[in-house]
């Protein structure tokens, strides 16, 4: 061997090795074996079964791309589907995000019991996700639900915004958007790490308020805001419960409710086609993953990293 | 000598461990959908078979239709399906198509499952390619249900409980309790939309002799002029008035008995099966229901097309006890105080025992229903079940009917959308 390494035995290096981090692998262990158990082995069974016939009981049948073509090109409620979670994605994270910003900063103003508005603003976080308050969304936004009893008082006739095609899904953007109190939580803990000198001398050489926000706060906010966004758009795309309740399980009117994950569902757990509802999560995974990219990849020209 | 000694030895040894064996309490699982109101029925029946017979434990695993579903087609997938689970006759294809459920037959020839006395179509609805893989305990089938004391406030004469309307006149007759209702001004429909009822579009293609798929299971069973006289047939009715427009039947049409368009006296005349009308008729008030069979269509190739639909119990075919499993599938189909317990939850009981005994004291609902259901089984022929993997082609039904309802498609257009789904469907079986 010309390198200088000690040419030791393999044996030797695994005990070397084990001697250093066994007891580091020990305590990861239950970690360990619940990410390698009902993690990787299932994502890479469900890689395989993308590129089979599988119905659950038989035996999978290789079909190499079948699955794939079927998605793209014949597959119109796919399609569907598809543009769907597009459009609610597209919509509702910066309407959330905007959202929560606001409200972030109108707390950082130092009001009382911030920690109390703090906690309020949360709790449709913990909520939103729950079949609950799909529910509630049900009785609010129906023909003679709270909404258009209110608009009754103005005068305007509602209509049933649950069961329009041409309205439901934003009855379901409203829900998201709904669901501030996460990422308003994290706007807030960037807003405190902004210097307050910075403001100070802002303020000094006669800065606005409305100024001071656009060329310190919003700069320094962007590796926050970025992150966000990441964590959101992830999120949006996964969304389930409240579909599922409020299209009474089939997609509501005309699929206008037919989001990636219930169809993706309906394929899997209801038509009993596994193989390709799995090469379906599997785009799903890819189109998540790219949109991440564009994201990060255009976070170069507008994220601000304080050195 | 002593060659002789060790076989009997080992004889008495196999003796005593079968003995010890069957001491030991068997355990099986049950698996059954429902509400809340018919989890207490199941428990209380389970609960009796355990009394009867102390050697069996029933362990009880069930939840709301969803739920249900998606447990056992994990458990299935897994080979862990419960001993004893229960399908509808559109649910079962899939299940018995695939491996899961176990032959019958040599149970019910040991006698200990008895059929006694069914009409042999009870039983036979059960078989699927020859094989007895489920036994059917209740009937229920696509019926037309009418709110007989609305009818009588508008002024409409009430149809006699053996009217068969045809398509025609039963479209006349919609029109005419509109008309009733439009100058009663009350502000409801006449009918509930009823395209998208899998069930009545299997009736409608059945009676021009056809079915959802070819008789080798490889094409459509149906054609493009069979759905466009379906559409069209309703959605005349629905731009005559006489069916509520699509925004409305989306909000209100998928809700619960007591929420239902019939309990809210928002339509007079709904088609459902025959077993829910004890269910709607709770939460009628003092208005009365009716079942009468679907229309049909005099020029036919059957004189009717109901798909009978049956309720069955199936038993697994990993299943260590077939023995204890059948004697509660015997049990719960054929025990009289278990089907008093029972009110017909799924329809007519196919056990004719359970009806001699039961028939009379049941309440009037679910003696309309017997009565219907004993109305259709003369008449129909028998009806297998649906074929596995056509899930889509069911929903597209009412994906196509929704799609015309809202105004977004021509009944043409909708047709040539649903054929190319449902060919795809078929093309991917």
């Amino acid at each position: 061997m010309s390198i200088g390494l000690p040419n030791l035995a393999w044996t030797d290096r695994v005990r070397g090795f084990l001697r250093k981090n066994l007891a580091a692998y020990l305590f990861l262990s239950p970690w360990l074996v619940g990410i390698i158990t009902l993690g990787i082995v299932p994502m890479i069974a469900s890689l395989y079964l993308s590129f089979t016939n599988y119905d659950f009981f038989t035996t999978p049948q290789w079909v190499g791309f079948s699955n794939y073509v079927e998605m793209f090109v014949y597959d119109s409620r796919y399609a569907k589907a598809v543009s769907v979670t597009l459009r609610f994605v597209l919509v509702s994270v910066p309407l959330q995000l905007l959202f929560a910003l606001v409200l972030a900063v109108m707390l950082n103003k130092g009001i009382a019991c911030l920690s109390l508005f703090r906690a309020i603003y949360y709790v449709p976080s913990l909520l939103g996700g729950s079949v609950a308050v799909a529910i509630l969304w049900l009785q609010l936004f129906g023909t003679n639900g709270l909404v258009n009893q209110v608009l009754g008082l103005f005068g305007v006739q509602g209509v049933s915004w649950l069961a329009n095609p041409n309205y439901s899904i934003y009855t379901i953007i409203l829900l998201r958007v709904w669901q501030f109190g996460s990422p308003m939580v994290i706007f807030l803990a960037g807003l405190r790490q902004i210097p307050t000198q910075l403001y100070e001398a802002a303020e000094v050489d006669g800065a606005g308020k409305l100024y001071a926000f656009r060329k310190i706060t919003l700069p320094l906010l962007t590796p926050v805001i970025l992150f966000n966004l990441v964590m959101q758009i992830i999120s949006a795309f996964q969304e389930f419960t409240a579909v599922f309740v409020l299209g009474g399980g089939g997609g509501g009117p005309l699929d206008s409710l037919l989001f990636y994950t219930l169809y993706l569902y309906t394929v899997g757990f209801r038509y009993f086609e596994m193989g390709y509802a799995s090469a379906q999560a599997w785009v799903l995974l890819i189109m998540i993953g790219a949109l991440t990219s564009v994201v990060f990849f255009w976070s170069k020209r507008w994220v601000y990293y304080e050195r | 000598m002593s060659k002789l000694r060790l076989v009997l030895l080992v004889g008495l040894l196999l003796i005593a461990s079968i003995s010890y064996a069957s001491a030991e309490p068997v355990e099986i699982r049950f698996a059954w959908w429902g509400s809340v109101a018919r989890h207490e029925i199941y428990n209380e029946i389970v609960d009796m078979f355990e009394a009867e017979h102390p050697d069996i434990k029933v362990a009880r695993e069930y939840g709301s239709w969803a739920d249900y579903w998606d447990r056992l087609t994990t458990q299935a997938a897994a080979g862990n399906q419960p001993d004893v689970m229960q399908f509808n006759s559109f649910t079962i294809a899939e299940y018995s198509d695939r491996g899961v459920l176990l032959d019958l037959e040599p149970l019910v020839e040991q006698g200990l499952i008895n059929v006694d006395g069914w009409d042999p179509i009870a039983v036979d609805v059960g078989r699927r390619d020859g094989v007895l893989y489920a036994l059917p305990f209740s009937f229920t089938i696509s019926s037309t249900v009418m709110n007989i004391s609305m009818l009588e406030r508008i002024g409409v004469e009430v149809p006699d409980v053996n009217k068969v309307f045809t398509l025609d006149e039963f479209a006349d007759f919609v029109l005419e309790v509109q008309a009733g209702l439009d100058a009663a001004g009350i502000d409801a429909w006449a009918l509930q939309d009823p395209t998208g009822f899998e069930n009545w579009f299997e009736t409608f293609i059945r009676q021009r002799g056809k079915n959802i798929l070819s008789e080798d299971e490889k094409s459509l069973g149906f054609d493009r002029q069979d759905l466009i006289d379906y559409f069209s047939y309703h959605d005349r009715l629905r731009k005559a008035g006489a069916i509520p427009p699509a925004e409305i039947m989306a909000e209100e049409g998928g809700q619960p008995w007591e929420n239902s368009m019939l309990a809210n006296k928002r339509v007079v005349i709904s088609f459902t099966n025959s077993n829910q009308l004890k269910y709607f008729q709770m939460y009628m008030g003092d208005d009365i229901l009716e079942v009468y069979r679907n229309p049909v269509d005099p020029e036919g190739a059957l004189p009717h097309g109901e798909p009978l639909d049956y309720m069955t119990n199936g038993i697994s075919a990993q299943t260590k006890h077939p023995e204890a499993a059948a004697k509660f599938v015997d049990f719960f189909t054929n025990n009289v105080e278990a089907q008093r317990v029972f009110q017909a939850e799924h329809g007519a009981p196919t056990s004719p025992q359970v009806i001699a005994a039961l028939g009379d004291e049941f309440g009037r609902a679910i003696q309309s229903t017997i009565r219907h259901m004993q109305q259709v089984q003369a008449t129909v022929p028998p009806y297998y079940g649906r074929p596995s993997g056509i899930g889509p082609i069911m929903t597209g039904i009412g994906q196509a009917n929704d799609a015309i309802a809202f105004g977004a498609k021509s009944v043409e257009q909708a047709v040539n959308d649903f054929l190319r789904e449902a060919e795809r469907t078929v093309r991917r079986r």
